[in-house]
């Protein structure tokens, strides 16, 4: 684990997470720690779980067993003084996704709002914010995302990476503590995708906590504090950059990571 | 033919007047009902479809004598203007609720990741994120629902309900001018639903397409 974030609090704790999707083990057994400000890429094949891991993380689907910490609170319930578990209601779910930011794959603007609405919608309509500081606040995280002057255009009118950043200021309106990218670039052509990673190293430079799911090797090995491998559901090597890219372990990550490797084919 | 076609006027206003009235509160109690029934509690969801299912298996005809003779008899009585008002409703919300439905399936599943995402509870996603776009999709079949609902009305004749279909009848009584009135009756219909199928569809293109705001 990085030096620099070491001695940070833990603002993330899987611990011994199960999914299972009919017959398919989506996930098994996964556990994971990202403090405050860590950097941590989770890379693996297409299926290894680390979509599904991103997604119990807000619940966006509901783990069959194991327990997701935020920031020391129960993700999706609570234990009661018996230890018996409760399940958190609709509303208690919806405030504990307030503080997780997520980007998906494709997107997912909302299609009938302009990309100031888009970003502002949150903030005004939960965080209950007067819809002019919530405009405003709209407009300077849109501009960080490099898209000043695009205020007005609805997703329909945006490039695939425009409308990826307007995603990114959107998820970051909510001020959230944790990030969550799952495969944010895996839509986009190349320059698309430097825009959308451009960003994101912004955001790394800011000390944002995040948690990335990506093909984006090169990304992961500039950004990452930790990398993260998963095949079949395990997240079966934990390390460094170094580590995992320079001196993977584990016979699966070698050879996963020998496919990127030039002259490969 | 002189004094016929201004009896036949006011008496498709009628028809207009109880269709549309049907239609718009069909409209609030359909996207009300349909809303229930897509994110309201579980136990709600038998009761809208045993609705459904007798608005759908009983003949429109019969809702209309039962409204006639049941109201009266539970202590209700109400102007026949009223009666057949209600009783248009009862079955439009049925067919409503299944235009609702749908159209709010149809958004697309990632727009309400996005909104869980943001934390937003669901019927917060569902004023903000859903129902928007869903709104754009219920204007076709609404405005089929609408052509059914003049037709449909001509039943309320069976109960003197004075509309076009009733007016027409009372004239052919009296002129024995069968062929006249009975074209005049369709024409005014036919007119009423091409003039309403333009109207709606001019609604769905300047208010329900996705404008972008003002450049800032």
């Amino acid at each position: 684990m990085d030096e620099g974030h070491s001695s940070e609090p833990v603002l993330l704790r899987i611990e011994h997470l199960h999914k299972r999707f009919g017959t398919t083990a989506a996930l098994v057994d996964a556990s994971l720690t990202v403090r405050r400000g860590e950097r941590v890429v989770l890379i693996g094949s297409s299926g290894s779980g680390k979509s599904t891991l991103l997604r119990c993380i807000n619940h966006l689907e509901v783990p069959d067993q194991g327990s997701i910490w935020l920031d020391g609170e129960f993700m999706g319930g609570r234990f009661a003084a018996d230890g018996r578990w409760i399940q958190a209601s609709g509303g208690e779910l919806a405030r504990q996704r307030r503080h997780i930011g997520m980007v998906f794959q494709s997107f997912n603007l909302f299609a009938h709002l302009s990309a100031l609405d888009n970003v502002a919608l949150g903030p005004q309509w939960i965080l209950k914010r007067p819809k002019a500081l919530a405009r405003a606040q709209a407009r300077q995280l849109l501009a960080k995302v490099h898209l000043a002057g695009h205020e007005h255009k609805l997703p329909a009118q945006l490039s695939g990476g425009q409308q990826q950043r307007v995603a990114i200021a959107r998820a970051l309106a909510m001020e959230p503590k944790l990030m969550l990218f799952d495969e944010p670039t895996s839509a986009l052509d190349p320059r698309l995708t430097r825009e959308v990673l451009e960003v994101m190293l912004e955001l790394a430079r800011e000390q944002t906590t995040m948690l990335v799911v990506t093909h984006e090797l090169g990304f992961a090995r500039q950004v990452a504090d930790t990398v993260g491998f998963l095949e079949e559901g395990r997240i079966v090597e934990v390390g460094t950059p170094e580590q995992i890219f320079d001196r993977p372990q584990h016979p699966s990550t070698q050879a996963f990571l020998n496919c990127f490797s030039p002259g490969g084919l | 033919m002189g004094e016929i076609l201004p009896r036949l006027l006011r008496a498709l206003a009628t028809t207009i007047q109880i269709s549309v009235l049907a239609l718009l509160l069909g409209t609030v109690f359909g996207l009300l009902l349909g809303i229930a029934r897509v994110i309201g509690p579980r136990l709600f969801y038998p009761v809208i479809d045993g609705y459904i299912f007798v608005v759908r298996s009983t003949p429109f005809a019969l809702q209309v004598y039962a409204a006639f003779f049941l109201l009266p008899r539970a202590g209700i009585d109400l102007p026949l203007f009223v009666v057949g008002v209600l009783a248009l409703l009862f079955n439009s919300v049925g067919y409503q609720i299944e235009i609702v439905r749908p159209a709010l399936e149809s958004v697309d599943k990632e727009q309400r990741e996005a909104a869980d995402s943001l934390g937003m509870t669901r019927w917060l996603a569902m004023w903000l994120v859903i129902l928007p776009q869903a709104a754009r999709r219920m204007v076709p079949p609404l405005t089929n629902e609408l052509a059914n609902l003049v037709k449909a009305s001509s039943v309320l004749s069976v109960i003197a309900v004075y509309e076009l279909t009733r007016a027409g009848h009372a004239i052919i009584a009296s002129s024995y001018k069968f062929a006249e009135v009975l074209i005049l009756v369709a024409a005014l219909y036919f007119v009423t639903i091409q003039l309403l199928s333009w109207g709606a569809a001019y609604l769905e293109r300047r208010i329900f397409t996705y404008r972008s705001g003002q450049p800032i």
